[in-house]
């Protein structure tokens, strides 16, 4: 592996992202920012939904701000570069592997996905209504589960920006986002859906659960929530999936 | 200028096939393509779109597969060793490629730290290339705010940022009018006099004719000629090239122009015909006693020596202008 051109590539990517901050910002803040406003501040102070709401509620916005960021890094210059500008032919001319450069991708939209956590943590316990109890105290499982999480939502953009041309990137905005969004456990802890058994059974393709789950057990370890193993082991399996058929997918385009 | 070193093969092909997709749709974009490529020659491959020749510069770039047979360059195989090969070769591409996030100064910097070239040394080349391609000027500003000749230009300069040994320009010029494409032609001329490998693929007859110590004349995957412009046109009956044109051309006028001395070979189309022939000056007053009274019809006389144009009608077998 040539880490020397990994990492210039790297630069080049952090050098754009730098540059793009405000509307990175915008992108991946002000829908989870909304959500917050509404659910945890107007809808408790109205009395109309229960006070606990926003320590819920917090975990899932974080999981949800970073798996669409790390998602969104990669898959929307994957989609416009294949489709239009081709910009990913003159990389594939640096002394590189095709899979070191979906790599590469991947650690880019990872940590662009732990930025977006670290931005939303502070705004959200700022929006939110009367207090939310963070409990720092298990700093292994927040440290694994975050990195799991970023390195899910690369892995789900590469997969997405390797397979959906341009002109689906709508379909691809309610077929597969809204889903992902509403069935994630955001706003509700995945144990509170045994009222609805198999609601709770079927939502279990969702990454997405297991990310705010896993942000539960480590920031919020008072409120009900999935076990570690299931945790692990869905942020794992979805890993697994995602790296082998996204980067597969990655090679096969550009692949002539 | 430096002499192509022709004791130092540098591109060696071999029954080179390239079938994309499956039969029964399978195409065949190369068909058998041998070439041996020299030191310093500047090579271009000339053909009609669909030859063949982007699909042979892929190949030798390793960006596509070979479906047989083998290429070597600069003794490494693309297909086994792609990253050692990307870092002495380079390519000018067809379509503008360049980042659109970046200055284009950048670009070239971002580039040439792709290649592992040291700070000092790709801020110092990317300086005196802009300053070569008359792009000081437009160093800090985005891609999109350049016109397509100073992308074209901006594409050389990069490719130039790692000092490769050989580079591919694939379509150099297309597009571009008249005053973008000779500043481009003028370039590429030095950059033949430093002794550069250049390979460049063009449909432009008279492109390939200006800059090209070797012309490979390439249709349907096959190449049908190789040899200087000079010794190409050469392969034609005559050495000149007469072309009438007429308000109506008379039907039987290939039969009547069959006897005419000094004429090697004679086609027509609708309104015009095309007579190869030695000597213009020589053939043209016995041409216009064999026309008689039809001189009158004649719109136009074209002399003209003969060009890779007319070589490549000639080779191709194709009528005029199709």
């Amino acid at each position: 592996m040539s880490w020397r051109t990994f990492l210039a590539l790297l630069h080049r990517d952090l050098v754009v992202s730098v540059r793009d901050l405000f509307s990175f910002l915008v992108r991946t803040l002000i829908q989870p920012a909304f959500l917050v406003v509404i659910l945890g501040n107007v809808m408790p102070r109205l009395g109309l939904v229960a006070p606990d709401l926003t320590t819920i509620m917090l975990p899932g916005m974080i999981a949800l701000s970073m798996l669409f960021a790390g998602m969104q890094a990669v898959a929307m210059p994957l989609i416009i570069e294949f489709g239009y500008t081709k910009e990913i032919e003159d990389r594939l001319l640096a002394p590189i592997g095709i899979r070191t450069l979906a790599v590469e991708k991947i650690v880019v939209g990872a940590l662009q996905a732990v930025f977006a956590g670290l931005a939303i943590l502070p705004l959200g316990v700022y929006l939110m209504y009367g207090e939310v109890r963070l409990d720092f105290s298990h700093p292994l499982i927040l440290l694994s589960v975050v990195l799991g999480i970023a390195v899910v939502s690369a892995s789900f953009g590469l997969f997405l920006g390797a397979l959906i041309d341009p002109q689906k990137i709508g379909l691809m905005m309610s077929a597969i986002v809204a889903p992902i969004l509403f069935f994630g456990c955001t706003y509700y802890p995945w144990r509170g859906l045994e009222a609805v058994p198999w609601l709770q059974k079927v939502i279990l393709i969702n990454p997405l659960v297991y990310a705010s789950e896993g942000l539960r057990a480590a920031l919020t370890p008072q409120v009900p929530h999935m076990g570690l193993t299931g945790i692990y082991l869905g942020l794992g399996l979805s890993m697994l999936l995602f790296l082998v058929v996204g980067v597969q997918a990655f090679c096969r385009r550009l692949t002539i | 200028m430096t002499s192509p070193r022709l004791d130092q093969p540098v591109i060696e092909i071999r029954d080179l096939r390239k079938v994309y997709g499956r039969p029964p749709r399978a195409v065949v974009a190369l068909d058998g393509v041998n070439l041996t490529i020299y030191r310093g020659e500047v090579l271009g491959l000339l053909g009609p779109n669909g030859a063949g020749k982007t699909t042979t510069i892929g190949i030798l770039t390793t960006r596509i597969k070979p479906t047989s047979g083998s290429a070597e360059v600069a003794g490494i195989d693309p297909v086994r060793l792609p990253i050692e090969l990307k870092k002495i070769i380079a390519v000018v591409p067809q379509h503008m490629n360049l980042d659109r996030s970046l200055t284009a100064k950048e670009n070239l910097l971002f580039h040439a730290e792709y290649f592992g070239v040291a700070k000092a040394v790709r801020e110092e080349r990317a300086a005196r290339l802009l300053e070569w391609l008359h792009l000081s000027e437009r160093a800090d500003e985005k891609i999109d705010h350049l016109s397509g000749g100073m992308r074209q230009r901006l594409m050389i300069a990069r490719a130039l940022m790692h000092e490769p040994q050989i580079v591919f320009l694939d379509e150099a010029t297309l597009g571009l009018d008249p005053p973008a494409r000779l500043l481009i032609w003028e370039k590429i001329r030095e950059l033949r006099a430093q002794g550069l490998t250049i390979i460049l693929t063009t449909h432009y007859m008279e492109e390939a004719e200006e800059l090209c110590t070797r012309v490979a004349i390439i249709d349907h995957g096959r190449i049908l000629a190789l040899n200087t412009p000079d010794e190409l046109k050469r392969l034609l009956p005559g050495g000149e090239v007469i072309e009438l044109e007429f308000r109506q051309l008379p039907p039987d006028i290939l039969d009547r122009l069959q006897g005419v001395e000094g004429l090697a070979r004679a086609e027509r189309d609708a309104s015009r015909v095309r007579l190869y022939v030695g000597s213009a000056g020589k053939a043209l007053p016995r041409i216009m006693q064999v026309l008689d009274r039809q001189v009158d019809d004649l719109l136009h006389v074209h002399l003209a020596p003969a060009t890779l144009e007319d070589v490549f009608i000639y080779l191709t077998g194709r009528g005029l202008r199709e």
